[in-house]
């Protein structure tokens, strides 16, 4: 069954059960204020004919009360009988006039009689099946003189209630079915008010899952529809991200591949087809082997990838020296620098001797990728600067090396993205001149690393630089201040 | 005088070998590395023919295309795209930006130089 249909048929049955409760704790209300209100016009009208009685009983006026008693019937269609007894129990009235000055007819009377002989005020009453008595004492005084009684028929009494009933009865009945109506209609509306904007994310999510990222689900609701929507726009608006990521990933994959690759064949055709032999092939020869070794990096990054990806990186970690190891890399950048006037320094605050736990040609990989970021983010005639200092617990210290440039910086909000895989911040990316990179430097840095037990962050200031740490740890035998290092080998 | 062939493309080794390539045949290459650059060579020296490449750090080729469109004083300056990326939909997008002729990268020397000098010929019609 339909959410639509089942929410309707839920709230209308609700609205029925609702209106019926009411109607008919409304009619019942209604019967026992009727019933009360005719038992009340009896007892006046008992009342009324008590005083007649003493009145008639003073004047001495017999036929009073027999008046009386014939325009009460004559009124009221539910009195079977109406009479005037003297204390013996002698009808001095009666509506049936030849029982007039007869003794009474109806024994079963009698007990009710003596109870009000006792207590001149009070009204008694006595219902059987068919029949409602009402007697009341007439006093002079404090003497009882008589009784006056009235025997209703129940069956006119209840005809009575039902007749006035039927009018109420019948607006009760019309109010309730409107209201039903009403309550039908309403859940309708209400059911397609809640059933329509889920319909809308059922809707949006198709569109997402056909790969339609762009489509957003309108509801402006403050309500959870409006919640659970806002959160389908932002899952859509994350995989659209992530989907944008992937496709500049092969954008740049492909034309990182690609653009070498083209170079490289477009000397050989220049080559082969030149008729005049006086091109510079030393030259020609020089470019083709750079982009081949461009080409030969970009791929052997991609495996790198292909492994952290896998799992399957594996470094082979062995005690090697880390100064030396820093100042070939330092010298191999060194005259790179120079050309673009770049003022690349190093300082060292550990021993010379100090070594560290690494596989050589991994920690190399890490340094060359982020000095070579540093120059790469540098404007020409800014400074690069290398510093090895000593972190962590003297039992467990770890070297720390550092690159800082001043380059263009990295805004804040990439400073998380640009360790995860294929990130690269789009403005830097424009901003670099000549080969660029694929986003895939610092994610192998930070595996590698890693794999050292060591760890890698950056800390950056817009506009003015930034600097990246990775930390390696040491041998621990050696790791002593500097200055104060003794050479195993006294010889040396 | 020598026609003169503004190269805008962000690989030192294009700019080269559109020298190895230009220059014998009798042209004067210019180059410039990026699309800032090379709108500025452009409205400096006026060349005959502008050789442009894509994938440009700053302004990107489409984009430096349709700039150098809408300018009154550049807007005839035939243009050749040259690029790595050989899909039949980009070089129709580029031809739609207004582009005279579509060379993808790696290429043929005899032909770039074919195709150079059919665009200059048409475009000496038209300025005749």
């Amino acid at each position: 069954m339909k959410l639509h249909l089942r929410f309707s048929l839920f709230t209308s049955a609700f609205a029925i059960i609702l209106i019926a409760t009411t109607t008919g704790i409304l009619y019942y209300t209604e019967r026992k204020l009727l019933t009360q209100e005719i038992e009340n016009k009896e007892i006046a009208t008992i009342r009324q004919l008590a005083q007649i009685a003493r009145e008639a009983t003073l004047a001495k006026d017999d036929l009073l009360v027999l008046n009386y008693l014939n325009l009460l019937r004559r009124s009221n269609p539910a009195i079977v009988e109406g009479f005037y007894l003297d204390t013996k129990f002698t009808y001095l009235s009666h509506t049936d006039s030849s029982l007039i000055s007869r003794p009474l007819k109806d024994n079963k009377l009698i007990p009710l009689l003596r109870q009000a002989t006792a207590s001149p005020n009070r009204i008694f009453q006595s219902s059987e099946k068919d029949f409602l008595t009402i007697v009341q004492p007439v006093n002079i005084g404090k003497n009882i003189v008589g009784f006056v009684t009235l025997i209703f028929s129940a069956k006119e009494i209840s005809r009575n209630i039902e007749e006035t009933l039927a009018n109420t009865r019948n607006r009760i009945y019309s109010i309730a079915l409107l209201g039903i109506l009403l309550g039908i209609f309403g859940s309708i509306i209400l059911a397609h008010a809640f059933v329509q904007p889920v319909k809308q994310i059922a809707t949006g999510a198709q569109e997402i899952g056909k790969g339609n990222l762009n489509f957003t689900i309108t509801i402006a609701r403050s309500d959870e529809l409006g919640y659970l929507a806002n959160e389908f726009n932002k899952m859509a608006k994350k995989l659209s991200e992530l989907e944008e990521i992937k496709r500049d990933f092969i954008a740049s994959v492909t034309h990182e591949l690609r653009s070498p690759l083209a170079a490289i064949q477009s000397y050989v055709n220049l080559i082969l087809t030149s008729p005049e032999k006086n091109l510079p092939y030393h030259e020609i020869m020089e470019r083709i082997k750079n982009n081949t070794a461009r080409l030969s990096r970009f791929i052997n990054d991609l495996l790198d990838v292909a492994k952290i990806e896998a799992g399957k990186l594996d470094v082979n970690i062995q005690k090697c020296n880390l100064l030396s190891l820093v100042e070939d890399i330092f010298l191999l950048f060194k005259p790179l620098a120079q050309e673009r006037n770049i003022s690349l320094t190093m300082t060292n605050n550990l021993g010379s001797g100090v070594s560290v736990l690494a596989d050589e040609d991994r920690l190399k990989q890490v340094i060359t990728n982020l000095l070579s970021n540093a120059l790469k983010f540098t404007p020409d005639g800014g400074n690069v600067r290398i510093d090895i200092e000593q972190t962590g617990p003297a039992h467990n210290p770890f070297a720390r090396i550092s690159v800082a440039d001043s380059g263009i910086g990295i805004a804040p909000e990439n400073l998380e993205k640009i360790f995860s895989k294929f990130e690269q911040v789009r403005e830097a990316r424009q901003q670099i001149k000549g080969p660029k990179g694929t986003g895939l430097g610092l994610t192998i840095a930070k595996a590698i690393v890693e794999l050292h037990n060591g760890k890698i962050w950056v800390e950056s200031t817009p506009g003015k630089g930034t600097t990246f740490f990775f930390t390696i740890p040491m041998v621990e035998e050696i790791a002593r201040p500097a200055g104060i290092f003794v050479s195993a080998n006294p010889s040396n | 005088m020598k026609q003169r062939i503004l190269v805008i493309d962000d690989e030192p080794d294009y700019q080269h070998l559109m020298q190895l390539i230009l220059e014998p045949a009798g042209f004067e290459v210019l180059t410039a590395g990026d699309g800032e650059n090379g709108y500025q060579k452009m409205k400096e020296v006026h060349p005959e023919l502008v050789i442009l490449d894509v994938n440009l750090p700053r302004a990107s080729g489409y984009e430096l295309c349709q700039k150098i469109r809408d300018e009154k004083e550049l807007k005839n300056i035939p243009i050749i795209m040259l690029t790595v990326r050989s899909r039949e939909e980009e070089q129709v997008w580029g031809l739609n930006l207004g582009c005279d002729d579509y060379v993808t990268k790696p290429f043929e020397p005899a032909e770039l130089l074919a195709r150079i000098k059919a665009v200059l010929r048409r475009s000496q019609q038209k300025e005749v």
